[in-house]
């Protein structure tokens, strides 16, 4: 349990006047036939005291009579439920784990409605414990009835993987050499980027950040994990870490490694957005060379017998 | 049946998570034993999932079978302690099920549930009158 704010905050506007949210009564009305979580689970959205009268649903109904294009101050923005960055409250596996639940189409990622009220001075954000998922190319339903009108400029993964996002460097510890049947230490360095560009007529500023990592080793075993591993002290040889890697034979391997990183963007200075996906940069191939190691006991130095093991 | 810590009372984020694990503990308790008195006094009647899982179980019971298993594992729990606009607090919690097993009222065997392994849901409650109260649990609203 860790706790502290993103240090990626984001956030997008997606419109000026949207109806309060309001509790949809079908979501109990499932037709789930078992009595396990699993075969009853049905998703979370009820943030208010059913139980007691006139608390619950009252400002929605107003707000959806006056659905009206009114100015009222109070704007529903969505960003990233996490971000797998390290600032997080979350483990990064978790936010991968999570994102990966929006699966209704690929590259989903799951985001929470922040309602933003402008009368105070400075605007307050504040959760509304209403979340859903946000899916390429578009914005993401807001859990109400209500539509957003406009289409904001949406940048997706097409654009962010045009950015010339630099690769992760791959480091191997001994460097480019191991010994077969020890461990052979890899590691990642990848870090926060940022881009400006033009887009549809808008100054769009985009950040990238890594959040995880596919390793190919190069004799067909693969490694997909949110950590980019470490560099280890000394020559750190044959020690396990967790994106070591062990080879059971000698020969020349090429490495491979391919990052995934998260994206936020920013049309003309606006508030942030996160792109639905993640744009994946392959690293340069990494060659390793892996040598056996033979212990021999011998009797006469080389001087000795010329013709000897190692001479 | 489960004994509630002091601690679960508390309106901090260690309260919270304590009250989430003996929110799960009784809800484990109710698959076999029928009993939701307790439950129900800490859960809103609006938490979908709960009441799916309670109808169930209490349709089975009235047939006269009963429920082995279910045991709730919560792995673990994160929150941000921070009130929405509603005034209540979203979490997630990783939870997992052991099998559950439902005997009809001759003692057989009328269903089997594999166990399953620990899946992210949120969890969503409110500190009110001194006391916590679930409001909800299931997956992420949207998924």
């Amino acid at each position: 349990m860790r706790r502290g704010r993103s240090s990626y905050t984001a956030v997008a506007t997606i419109c000026i006047v949207c109806p309060l949210f309001s509790i949809d009564p079908d979501h109990e009305a499932d037709s789930k036939t078992g009595i396990t979580f699993d075969e009853s689970n049905v998703s979370a959205q009820n943030v208010t005291r059913a139980s007691v009268a006139g608390s619950d649903n009252s400002d929605s109904t107003e707000a959806e009579s006056a659905n009206l294009p009114t100015d009222d101050g109070i704007d529903y923005v969505y960003e990233r439920v996490c971000t797998a960055g390290s600032q997080d409250f979350m483990d990064p596996s978790y936010c991968v784990q999570l994102n990966a639940q929006c699966d209704a189409q690929p590259d989903g990622v799951l985001v929470q409605w922040i309602e933003v009220n402008r009368n105070a001075n400075p605007p307050t954000r504040t959760a509304t414990g209403r979340s859903g998922c946000l899916y390429p190319g578009a914005p993401p339903a807001p859990p109400t009835a209500g539509t957003v009108e406009e289409a904001p400029i949406v940048i997706t993964l097409t654009e962010f993987e045009s950015q010339p996002i630099i690769a992760a460097g791959v480091f191997s510890q001994p460097d480019h050499f191991g010994l077969r049947n020890a461990h052979s230490n890899f590691y990642a360095v990848a870090g926060e980027q940022e881009f400006s560009f033009e887009f549809q007529n808008a100054q769009i500023q985009l950040r990238a950040w890594p959040v995880s990592y596919e390793w190919a080793y190069g004799d067909g075993s693969h490694l997909v994990t949110t950590e980019p591993g470490a560099v280890l002290p000394g020559d750190g040889f044959d020690t396990e870490t967790p994106t070591s890697h062990l080879y059971a034979a000698t020969g020349d391997y090429f490495v491979g490694l391919d990052t995934l990183f998260a994206g936020d963007y920013s049309v003309d200075g606006g508030p942030w957005l996160p792109v639905a996906g993640l744009a994946r940069v392959p690293s340069e191939p990494h060659l390793m060379s892996i040598w056996r190691s033979e212990r021999h006991s011998v009797a006469e130095t080389c001087l000795e017998n010329p013709a000897g093991i190692g001479c | 049946m489960p004994e509630k810590s002091s601690l679960a009372d508390e309106n901090s984020l260690e309260g919270l998570e304590a009250f989430t694990e003996y929110w799960f503990e009784l809800f484990s308790y109710g698959y076999v034993t029928n009993d939701w008195a307790e439950f129900d006094s800490v859960t809103d009647p609006g938490c979908g999932t709960c009441s799916n899982v309670v109808g169930g179980v209490q349709a089975h019971f009235s047939t006269g079978g009963w429920v082995a298993g279910g045991n709730a594992d919560v792995v673990s729990f994160s929150s941000e302690f921070e009130l929405n606009t509603a005034g209540s607090i979203n979490s997630f919690v990783e939870v997992g099920q052991g099998e559950v097993t439902m005997f009809s009222s001759s003692g057989e065997v009328a269903s089997e549930s594999a166990s399953s392994d620990p899946r992210i849901d949120v969890v969503i409650a409110i500190y009110e009158a001194g006391k916590w109260i679930m409001l909800d649990f299931g997956s992420p609203e949207g998924t």
